[in-house]
This record gives C-alpha cells, sequence and structure tokens, in this order.
C-alpha cells in the first residue's frame, strides 16, 4: 500500500492503519504527482519502532539535524530504512505534519500550533519531547518546551512532582517565596 | 448573545484562545493503543531545557520542588540561559520619597500596564537598605540587574527579583570644589562580564574646557576600581551613561560645536565620539540621551518640538532615523527635564517629562496619563526585566 499524504509517504504499514488517513484524495493525487515528478531520488526512508517506513522528504529531514547528520556523514545506503527505534508511527507522523506546517503555512501557523497540543495529552507531549530531541528538531523542541511552561505555570509542587516523576527530597519545608535579604547595605 | 464561559468554543475559537485554556481543556485520550506504555521520565537534562522557558517569577517559586532544581535555579550557567529565552516582559521601577514619612519607596509595575491605560498595581519593593531618608540615584539597569549611585563614591548593584545586591568597593576620588561622578553600567560579551564606569570630573582652569574628568571602571567580580585613561576634553552632562551595543554612552559639553555624544566601548575600554544625526533646519536647543529598543535614542529639543531619533546601526551616522516629533506637553518657560523610557510595539512612547509620567501616542498625536497611583510624585524612573542574574557572582 503506497499512500501519500502531505509532505510524507507512506509505504508499509504494520499496525494503525487508520492513523494515515490524513488527507483529502484529491490532495494525495496532486502530491504524488508532484512528488514523483521533483523529489524522488532526495527522499529517505525512516522506520520507526512499531516498523512503519515513511517516505519523507528533503524539505522536512532538513529539520531532523540527526538524521540530518547520520545521511551527511555516513554515506548511509538510501535504499534500506533508517531506523528510529525510539519513536513510534504515531509520533512520527505528528512529527511530520508538525514540521511540515512549520515550513508551508504561513498564514495559520499560531492555529495549527493551538490543535496540535490540544490533541496531545500529557503522556504524548512528553513522548513526542523526547523524540524531537532525539531527532534534534529545534521548532518543534522549543515549542514543547514552551507548552511544558504553560502548563505547569499554575500547578502545585505535588502536581509538578508528580508529573516530572520526582521525589521530594528537600528536608525543610519551604516557603513558595524567594529568600529573604540576608543583611543590607548598611550592615558592616 | 455567546455566553462567557468557555464551553462554546469552537475549533477556532479555541485556537484562538489563550495557550492557558487549551491546556484545561482534557486531552482527547489516543483513539487506538490499549496497551499504553506507562508515561515516560523526562531525563533531568530534558527538564533543564524546559525550566529556561518559565518565567523568573515562577522559577523563584519551583525552587522548593526539589534539591535538584534549586540547585539548577541558582545556577549561573542556567541564569544566563535562562537571560536569553523567551523574551522577558519589561518592568517599570520608579522611586519616590513617602508624601507622609518622606521614606524612600521603590515600586515596579508590569510595563504592558502601563501602555494599555489600565490601572496598574504597584509591587513595592524592598529597597536593601534600612536608612529610609536616602535618595539614591538609578543609574541604569541591564540583564535584570538595576545600578543605583548611593553617593559619589558608593554603587549598589541589585537584582530586586532574586533580591540579591551587591555593594561595590568605594571610589575614593579626592572630593574637590564643583565635582561630581557620573555612572554608566553595562554587559561586555567579549569577556562575558558586567561592567560599572565612573566618569569624575573636576574644576580645571588648565583645561580648555574648564573641566577635567578621570574614568575608572570596575569589572563585576574582581574587587578593584581600574582608571581607564583618555578621556577626551569635555564636560560630561548626563544623569548617567546609557548602555547600548556593548557600550556606554554620555551627552558632554564641549565649547564648540557644543554637545558630543561620547561613548565607552566595554571591549577594547577606549572612547570615542558617536556622530549625531543631521537635525536639518532644526535650530537644537538642548539635547537628551536615551536608549529605546535597545537603541540609542537622542530627543533634540527645538523652539516648540521635541525630535526623537533612533541610531538603528550602532556607530553608523547613516543610520539615524527620526521617529517622530511631538510637542511640548505645557508651553514651557525653561526647557523640562525630559527621558524617553519605553518605546511600545504600537509605538506608544513613554517618557518621564518633567516631573510626570505620560505616554505619547505616536499615531495620533494625544497625549495619556499613566493610571498609576502617586505617578506624579515619582523621583526617577527605569525600566528593567526580571531576571536569575546575580550581582554577586
Amino acid at each position: 500500500m503506497v499512500i501519500t499524504a502531505k509532505g510524507k509517504e507512506i509505504l508499509e504499514i504494520a499496525e494503525e492503519p487508520e492513523y494515515v488517513m490524513l488527507a483529502k484524495v484529491e490532495d494525495l493525487k496532486m502530491d504524488m504527482l508532484r512528488i514523483v515528478e521533483e523529489e524522488e531520488i532526495k527522499k529517505i526512508r525512516l522506520k520507526t519502532s512499531d516498523e512503519a517506513t515513511f517516505e519523507v522528504e528533503p524539505s522536512i529531514l532538513k529539520e531532523m539535524k540527526r538524521v540530518q547528520s547520520l545521511i551527511n556523514t555516513e554515506a548511509i545506503d538510501t535504499s534500506v530504512a533508517i531506523p528510529l527505534p525510539n519513536i513510534t508511527s504515531r509520533n512520527l507522523s505528528r512529527i511530520i505534519d508538525f514540521c511540515w506546517e512549520h515550513q508551508y503555512n504561513t498564514e495559520n501557523l499560531e492555529e495549527f500550533k493551538g490543535r496540535f497540543l490540544k490533541s496531545l495529552n500529557h503522556q504524548e507531549l512528553k513522548e513526542l519531547l523526547l523524540a524531537a530531541n532525539y531527532l534534534n528538531i529545534k521548532t518543534l523542541f522549543d515549542f514543547l518546551c514552551n507548552s511544558f511552561t504553560d502548563l505547569i505555570q499554575n500547578e502545585s509542587p505535588e502536581f509538578i512532582r508528580d508529573f516530572f516523576n520526582i521525589l521530594n527530597d528537600t528536608n525543610s519545608v519551604k516557603s513558595m517565596h524567594a529568600p529573604a535579604f540576608q543583611g543590607s547595605i548598611d550592615d558592616d | 448573545m455567546a455566553s462567557a464561559s468557555g464551553d462554546d468554543y469552537d475549533d477556532d475559537d479555541a485556537a484562538a484562545s489563550s495557550k492557558r485554556q487549551r491546556f484545561t481543556e482534557t486531552p482527547t485520550p489516543p483513539p487506538s493503543d490499549p496497551h499504553a506504555p506507562p508515561s515516560p521520565t523526562l531525563p533531568f537534562e530534558l527538564i533543564a531545557e524546559i525550566l529556561q522557558w518559565v518565567p523568573t517569577k515562577r522559577l523563584l517559586q519551583l525552587q522548593c520542588t526539589c534539591k535538584s532544581w534549586q540547585s539548577l535555579i541558582s545556577d549561573p550557567q542556567f541564569a544566563k540561559k535562562h537571560l536569553r529565552l523567551p523574551p522577558k516582559p519589561a518592568r517599570l521601577i520608579l522611586t519616590f520619597a513617602s508624601p507622609t514619612t518622606r521614606e524612600f519607596v521603590i515600586r515596579s509595575y508590569p510595563l504592558h500596564n502601563v501602555f494599555d491605560a489600565a490601572p496598574v498595581g504597584p509591587t513595592e519593593l524592598r529597597y536593601p537598605s534600612n536608612r529610609r531618608k536616602r535618595f539614591d540615584l538609578i543609574v541604569g539597569s541591564c540583564d535584570g540587574i538595576l545600578c543605583f549611585a548611593v553617593n559619589q563614591s558608593l554603587v549598589l548593584l541589585w537584582n530586586p527579583c532574586i533580591r540579591k545586591f551587591k555593594t561595590l568597593p568605594p571610589l575614593n576620588n579626592q572630593h574637590r570644589e564643583g565635582s561630581y561622578t557620573i555612572f554608566g553600567f553595562g554587559y561586555d560579551s567579549f569577556s562575558a562580564c558586567y561592567k560599572v564606569v565612573a566618569v569624575f570630573s573636576y574644576e580645571c582652569d588648565a583645561d580648555a574646557n574648564g573641566y577635567k574628568s578621570e574614568v575608572k571602571v570596575l569589572t563585576l567580580g574582581t574587587e578593584s576600581w581600574r582608571v581607564v585613561p583618555d578621556f577626551p576634553s569635555v564636560v560630561p552632562l548626563d544623569e548617567s551613561g546609557k548602555f547600548v551595543s556593548g557600550s556606554v554612552n554620555w551627552l558632554a559639553y564641549k565649547s564648540s560645536p557644543s554637545s558630543v555624544i561620547v561613548s565607552l566601548d566595554l571591549q577594547k575600554e577606549c572612547f570615542e565620539e558617536v556622530l549625531q544625526p543631521d537635525y536639518g533646519d532644526v535650530a537644537v536647543l538642548d539635547l537628551t540621551l536615551g536608549v529605546l529598543r535597545h537603541r540609542l535614542c537622542v530627543i533634540a529639543h527645538g523652539y516648540d518640538l521635541l525630535d526623537v531619533w533612533l541610531m538603528q546601526d550602532y556607530g553608523n551616522r547613516e543610520s539615524w532615523t527620526k521617529l517622530f516629533s511631538f510637542p511640548f506637553l505645557e508651553t514651557p518657560d525653561s526647557f523640562p527635564w525630559v527621558k524617553a523610557l519605553s518605546l511600545s510595539e504600537d509605538d506608544q512612547l513613554l517618557l518621564e517629562f518633567g516631573s510626570k509620567l505620560v505616554v505619547y501616542n505616536t499615531r495620533d498625536g494625544t497625549f495619556d496619563t499613566p493610571q498609576i497611583q502617586d505617578i506624579n510624585d515619582c523621583l526617577a524612573s527605569e525600566v528593567y526585566i526580571e531576571s536569575l542574574i546575580s550581582p554577586c557572582s
């Protein structure tokens, strides 16, 4: 099965075939024609942890600095898919969507980002941050970091410890305020 | 009539609403994958990356989360990274003499509220001094550190956000008849150090302008003032040096033509003259130096208008751009004290004008008074940001 979504082609899908139904049929045809004509040679295949293979076009690959450096330094055989053992097909699909929108959506990018965030639960947000860090995609990484900031803005220390899986090792119960002055300029 | 609750957003509205609202909605569970793995634990390096994006005040609260967060947030290297991203919202700081007790009072306000013309509640800051009847001068601010001149010899650096301060060693210049000291404060990115500059001027008949100046620089982290030679033969006029693009700038008087801008490059530690704009036909009666949008700004006082000039590319005379002109608030008997504090994104200019703070709307030419209590009693004003940078490290 070959399905082209905007900016990506998914050749073989072991699981979750329903997830690739992202684009309208007309868009798919147009994309396929354009990609076949112009960019077939430069595309690279990526294989996710759940054995799905994505064919990704150069403009998207450019964002993935880790994959870029693999291609540049190791002269890998592009007929073999590059394995990404830490990334699921669901997340890679999201990542490709994000990179695509970030490059080509000049008018409604903020709107897209809002929808993108809304579709993620806490666990997925963390998985994506790990994936963005692994693939070294700065735009997505910064966007997600900033989103975590909003998420923890008004939460209690207990929530934050729980959220980040942190043990409370502070001995004393400290106030949630900055420390008071120690002395002043008049003290000798 | 649409209700004011957040329940009836359609997708577009929700996307346009704040990020906060996005998160308050229950996230949709993954449509498939019933055997979801447990939520991953983020490594500490990634948490540190996330924390760099958290606003300063919030970070200080988060110190109590655990020991590793506490040491991260107080780490000077982290403070530097945190300063770089994202942009920190600016605050306005005002100093007052309390009308009842005559004590020194310092308050700060979110700058965007000052422009919004909404009533602004102050945050009272505790100045690190127990002697309350003092009126220390604000020299300037850089990366969240405020610099105060306590007197002609003593300088205080203070980050009110993290409540850390440092008094610098005294200058010990020999006090003379008519002597005065003008300070400047800035950052030298080449040596990654903050520097305080002191221009000490005194009467000297031997000099063509009747005054002589000696300049000393202290690099934060060291304990001594170093002499920087070759200050030009001019009489420095400003209340304080203005820090722009790695240089501290002063307005100075020279017998001919009249006023000059003298700068000290904080990296090379050498003086230069910054060439002024071509004021055209305007008969310039007085000049004020300032900083707007991180650029050097000159306000040229004509007979009935004030022209605001910005040097877009520091050091390049051709890059002076006249932004706009504005009239005097009242007919001046003498030239009022004018200080340009901030220029908002929608081109509103916050000014200290005489003894008042005003917002001049450059688009429709109107003046507004910010809704800040006691606004007209303020002694001094400055704009700063909230950072984790400690003057003690």
